[in-house]
């Protein structure tokens, strides 16, 4: 754990927070539009700088597959899966755990490769769960705010 | 019996001297100083072919008698070699005189060797005065079996 | 008396001149001193010294089999191999060998064009084919394809190629090795490979996917010595269809940096050929005063050059810009030159060249019609073998030093200004000076210039051209500037240069010739390699 927190030194933060204003990298035209992330609120609490983290690494590795975006391929593939039960964004979804995200993570499902720890360190992946896990207005408080999007009925 | 160019072979003789002689094909080649291989040559095949001039050196071509043909170059011997050299030294027995600066010598004796040609005479040009100039009379012939030297 | 290779007596080296002789042909080996006067270096500047690298013999097989024959004679006597394709190298060594006695093959017989295509763009060339051989090919079968010619152009694709040389149409067939695509080669055990798509039997596209599959060590083979290259193929521009000049000039010798910018986003968007630099202030150097100037220690001030250019009237640089392709595009991309550079550069001026269709006449050719002064080598510029460059070789020759620098103005200045000051010392015309033009010779890097003459009657002259030239390299190379091709006496100074990693690159390549070549016999010293027996 300390190394963890190690990881969320006050510059990584500040990198990361600077980092979320910036656009994300989508495939895209559409999704590009959806998906801007706004610059974080401002006075953002310290416990939720690794929200922060998990939010960046999420906008970095997921969500050029699972993003918002009608498009978005893993998005459309969990509303296939469960076909209005779970909403097929994995951001608007409560019923995540730590273990549910690093298992999918680490050992991908389907046409999701998995992601070495060179990609997505132990660290990051912590963050990340973190993030799919924590409250939902939490989360919600971090994204685009244009765009409600609740599971396909 | 073998007849001697005066140009070729006189060292000294001058600008004048090339002229009254009646040119560089006007007598079979001299081949004082050149190999064994050349002297076979030249015992079979006594003419000159192509006589080159070089009118930075020797600007009255145009004075020049009868007698073999004339190629005049500015010291750029590029249609020279593709022209002509190309195709004839492709053949045995060719055998080309001139009068150039060293420049233009320089490149057709590589260009010869390429075709197992070779220089076999060289002296400088003398002026008037019997002074050496810049310029280079030659003779380029085969040196090979593979094109009769 | 021949001269003898080291470690190898006199009888042992007889003996494999007769095997030579009954492999190929007593016609074709030669040990005179007469015969081997052409595989001397006319321009070496240590002409008939001790040191001067002379050949002991020369063969001169007709195909792939002699030279089979050749490499396992050798290695049966340990007696070194030269290859050579057609011998042109001058300024680089010529036909001579990195170690004297060693056997020169001279590959010059071995002269066919194997394969040639105008609507798939290649061509596949044996050793001996020259540039005026396959020009002469292409122009009587009326085929619709360019070659990229090196000034002057009796030397061969494949030799000039295996050299790194360079030529002056577009960047990517500049480039003579990197335009090269699939060789073979007799490897030093004799066997023959095949690299890139080669190495597939009745492969289809040899001269069109260079890489094949797995590693592609036909690099390897470019100022290297791992086997004698017998074939190889080239990529062939088509034959444009229209051909246009014009010059630029910029008034500051500040705005240089800009336009050197400009010119290298055309120059990397394909847009213009060889790009021409040259300096109008070099008309100048005439006057000791600006001489002085232009060879200040420690670089010419910019502001005293801006005066002695506003004093004389000139521009303080120019560039000449080449264009082919279809007519309305070389039109276009001259206009769009023009816009783009004069809009950018305050005091840039556009003056238009000339524009024809090609094939272009033999006035044309002459290159009188520009309506300033060019620089541009009309020939080599529509891939036309000449030999016309002869007319301004000096004295016995010349040694060359070309150093590798950055497309960048900075990267000019700093070179004029370091080189001209390291060789000061020297009685020599100053090749660096602030008017000194880089060449645009390779694809994505500039190079200057330094050949100080050889004199064949002046060994003082020739030790002093040799210091010069030892010096050069080392002070170029303590700013990061590589000589990117040197004749055999300086190749193992050049290569010391390149010592990253304690000389990594160095131990990599001996490693890979003591595997390939353990009994050292081609070409053993060539690109600073040497194998294990010649090794100190």
């Amino acid at each position: 754990m300390k190394a963890r927190f190690s990881y969320l030194s006050g510059a990584v933060v500040a990198v990361a927070a600077v980092a979320l204003t910036v656009p994300l990298t989508v495939r895209s035209g559409a999704a590009a539009q959806s998906t801007s992330t706004p610059a974080p609120a401002k006075g953002v609490a310290k416990g939720d700088a690794r929200l922060i983290a998990g939010k960046q690494v999420f906008d970095k590795w997921c969500a050029t597959c699972h993003s918002s975006a009608p498009s978005s391929p893993g998005t459309i593939a969990l509303a296939a899966k469960y076909e209005g039960e779970m909403p097929g964004v994995l951001e608007d979804r409560t019923d995540l755990t730590p273990e549910v995200v690093s298992m999918f993570v680490r050992s991908g499902i389907s046409i999701m490769a998995p992601f070495r720890k060179t990609e997505i360190t132990d660290a990051q992946l912590g963050d990340l769960s973190a993030y799919l896990s924590a409250p939902i207005g939490k989360r919600n408080a971090m994204r685009p705010k244009a765009k409600p999007s609740g599971a396909r009925k | 019996m073998m007849k001697v160019n005066p140009v070729l072979a006189n060292p000294s003789l001058n600008r004048r001297g090339l002229l009254k002689a009646g040119g560089l094909a006007s007598a079979a080649l001299g081949v004082s100083g050149a190999s064994m291989s050349a002297k076979a040559w030249a015992a079979s095949v006594p003419a000159i072919d192509l006589r080159v001039i070089d009118q930075r050196v020797w600007p009255r071509a145009a004075d020049m008698p009868q007698g073999a043909p004339l190629h005049l170059i500015d010291g750029d011997v590029t249609h020279l070699w593709y022209d002509t050299l190309y195709q004839a030294w492709k053949k045995p027995g060719f055998v080309v005189a001139g009068v150039t600066k060293a420049d233009a010598l320089f490149v057709l004796e590589h260009l010869a060797w390429d075709n197992r040609y070779k220089v076999i005479e060289r002296r400088p040009l003398l002026d008037d005065d019997g002074q050496a100039t810049d310029a280079i009379q030659w003779v380029i012939a085969p040196a090979h079996p593979s094109v009769g030297g | 008396m021949a001269v003898l290779p080291p470690n190898v007596s006199a009888a042992d080296f007889d003996k494999a001149l007769t095997e030579l002789r009954a492999a190929i042909g007593a016609d074709w080996v030669f040990s005179s001193d007469d015969d081997l006067g052409p595989y001397r270096d006319s321009f070496s500047p240590i002409w008939d010294t001790e040191e001067e690298r002379r050949a002991g013999a020369a063969v001169a097989p007709a195909d792939v089999e002699q030279v089979q024959a050749i490499v396992r004679i050798a290695n049966r006597y340990l007696i070194p191999l030269f290859p050579i394709s057609t011998g042109k190298n001058f300024g680089y060594g010529g036909p001579s060998p990195n170690v004297s006695g060693s056997i020169v093959v001279d590959l010059k017989r071995m002269n066919r064009v194997l394969e040639i295509d105008d609507k798939r763009h290649f061509a596949l060339v044996e050793p001996g084919v020259s540039y005026f051989d396959l020009y002469r090919h292409i122009q009587e079968r009326g085929l619709k394809v360019w070659l990229d010619v090196p000034d002057p152009g009796w030397g061969s694709p494949l030799g000039n190629a295996l050299d790194r040389g360079v030529g002056y149409t577009m960047g990517y067939y500049r480039d003579h090795i990197g335009a090269s695509c699939g060789l073979e080669a007799v490897l030093p055990n004799g066997e023959v490979m095949r690299t890139g798509m080669g190495a597939l039997p009745d492969s289809k596209t040899w001269q069109e996917y260079r890489h094949g599959f797995g590693p592609d060590p036909a690099g390897l083979f470019a100022q290297g010595n791992f086997g004698i290259v017998t074939k190889m193929g080239f990529r062939l521009y088509p034959q444009p269809e229209h051909y246009r000049t014009g010059m630029i000039t910029v008034a500051k010798r500040r705005d240089y940096i800009a336009l050197v910018e400009h010119v290298n986003y055309l120059s990397d968007a394909m847009i213009v050929g060889e790009a021409v630099y040259s300096n109008p202030l070099a008309a100048l150097l005439a006057k000791p005063d600006f001489m002085a100037l232009a060879t200040k220690q420690g670089g010419a001030p910019e502001s005293e050059m801006d005066a002695a250019a506003a004093a004389a009237g000139l521009p303080s640089w120019q560039v000449e810009l080449q264009f082919y392709g279809p007519e309305a595009a070389c039109a276009a991309n001259w206009a769009y030159a023009k816009d783009r550079i004069l809009s950018a550069i305050p005091g840039a001026k556009a003056v238009d060249g000339e524009a024809f269709p090609l094939p272009a006449t033999p006035e044309q050719l002459l290159n009188t019609g520009q309506p300033y002064k060019t620089h541009i080598r009309r020939n080599g510029a529509l891939g036309i073998p000449s030999l016309g460059i002869w007319k301004i070789v000096r004295d016995s020759g010349h040694v060359g030093f070309f150093p590798v620098l950055p497309r960048s103005g900075e990267a000019v200045y700093e070179m004029q200004r370091v080189m001209c000051d390291a060789l000061r010392e020297f009685p020599l015309p100053p090749f660096f000076s602030a008017v000194t033009a880089p060449l645009y010779w390779p694809q994505f890097a500039f190079q200057m210039v330094f050949a100080p003459s050889v004199k064949k009657e002046d060994p003082d002259h020739n030790a002093m051209v040799d210091r010069s030239m030892r010096k050069a390299i080392e002070v170029a190379a303590k700013h990061g500037w590589g000589d990117y091709r040197a004749a055999p006496i300086y190749q193992d100074a050049v290569s010391a240069s390149y010592s990253f990693g304690d000389h990594a690159l160095r131990r990599f390549h001996e490693q890979m010739k003591d595997a390939i070549d353990p009994n050292g016999i081609i070409a053993p010293g060539r690109g600073g390699i040497w194998p294990k027996r010649f090794r100190k």
